[in-house]
């Protein structure tokens, strides 16, 4: 399995995951982020439940996508990872958020027909108030 | 399993969640889009018929598509070009030590920015930084609107918030101190900081 790529390069794959998607008219991308644990940090699990709930911070997050593609279509399956370091978590997420954004098309767009019939409404309303008299 | 009705709620237990097992917890996230059924391309088939019908005998191809979409009992415009494709967002958070999963699906485009931001923010519990309060959280709430809703379950949630308890009093013995349900969330990022 390839390792980690970069964030940049991330974007760019998985632009290619939600376009491919696209072309395709139906399948679905998958997402998944944790928690990035250094190997060094001790599982304490057997005494303590809650052994990490103060580890000292902060860690790296890692990103995975995938196209989901398992059994008979394993061959196509595209997946990539990406590690977020905490001082760029924000920028990571802001592009994160436009990628999505502009690869889920398929999504129901902002409805706005309610708001133009309201409008229609008040238009009409104050005309016939005027032809009345 | 609950699903919540609105994305906020989701975010708020998903902190807790986080905050009680960052190691094990992972967000996952899901868009999928699935091809019209066959009774929607039927249906789809019927309707371009009717209009077409329609259009032969009024010389007015506007009249026409008006006369249909107000015979339409749910009046989608005349875009009937293709039938739609349905595409959710689903977005997950599970915790196999607590074997306790969030859930939260839309079908809308114009929330994908702020779940992303959402899933942001849960990042940064993983990361154990600071995570600043939440402002502009509220309006969510307004447009919940035809969001894929199922009922949430009372074994489960009961199950969540006990959970939510169990992981609460331990932490806060340690910092603020206060009584521990599952509402806490805000007391709680303060203690965390």
């Amino acid at each position: 399995m390839p390792g980690p790529v970069s964030n940049d390069q991330f974007f760019a794959r998985v632009g290619e995951l939600l376009e491919e998607n696209k072309k395709a008219g139906h399948g679905s991308v998958f997402f998944t982020q944790k928690r990035l644990t250094p190997s060094n940090v001790q599982n304490a699990e057997d005494k303590d439940p809650l052994w990490d709930v103060n580890l000292p911070g902060p860690f790296a997050v890692l990103i995975r996508a995938t196209n989901g593609k398992s059994k008979e279509n394993r061959d196509d399956k595209i997946k990539v990872s990406t590690v977020v370091q905490p001082e760029s978590s924000e920028e990571f997420f802001k592009q994160y958020a436009d990628v999505c954004k502009a690869g889920m098309q398929a999504l129901k767009p902002k409805d706005r027909s309610k708001r133009k019939k309201k409008k229609a409404k008040k238009r009409k309303g104050p005309v016939d108030g005027e032809k009345k008299p | 399993m609950p699903t919540f009705s609105t994305s906020q709620e989701w975010l708020e237990q998903s902190a807790l969640l986080i905050q009680a097992y960052p190691t094990s917890t992972h967000v996952a996230s899901k868009y999928s889009v699935i091809r019209p059924s066959k009774s929607r391309l039927k249906k789809h088939a019927r309707r371009l018929e009717r209009l077409e019908s329609k259009g032969n005998g009024a010389s007015e191809g506007t009249a026409a598509e008006a006369v249909s979409s107000s015979n339409d009992p749910n009046p989608t415009k005349p875009t009937i070009s293709e039938p739609q494709t349905t595409a959710s967002f689903t977005l997950k958070t599970y915790s196999p030590d607590a074997g306790v999963s969030l859930k939260y699906t839309t079908n809308k485009a114009p929330e994908v920015g702020r779940l992303i931001a959402a899933a942001g923010r849960l990042g940064r519990h993983m990361a154990a930084l600071p995570v600043e309060e939440e402002g502009e959280a509220t309006k969510d709430a307004a447009d919940g609107g035809d969001v894929g809703i199922e009922d949430v379950g009372g074994e489960p949630s009961a199950k969540r918030s006990g959970t939510a308890a169990q992981a609460q009093p331990e932490k806060k013995d340690t910092k603020a101190g206060g009584g521990g349900t599952g509402g806490g969330g805000k007391k709680k990022k303060k203690g965390k900081r």
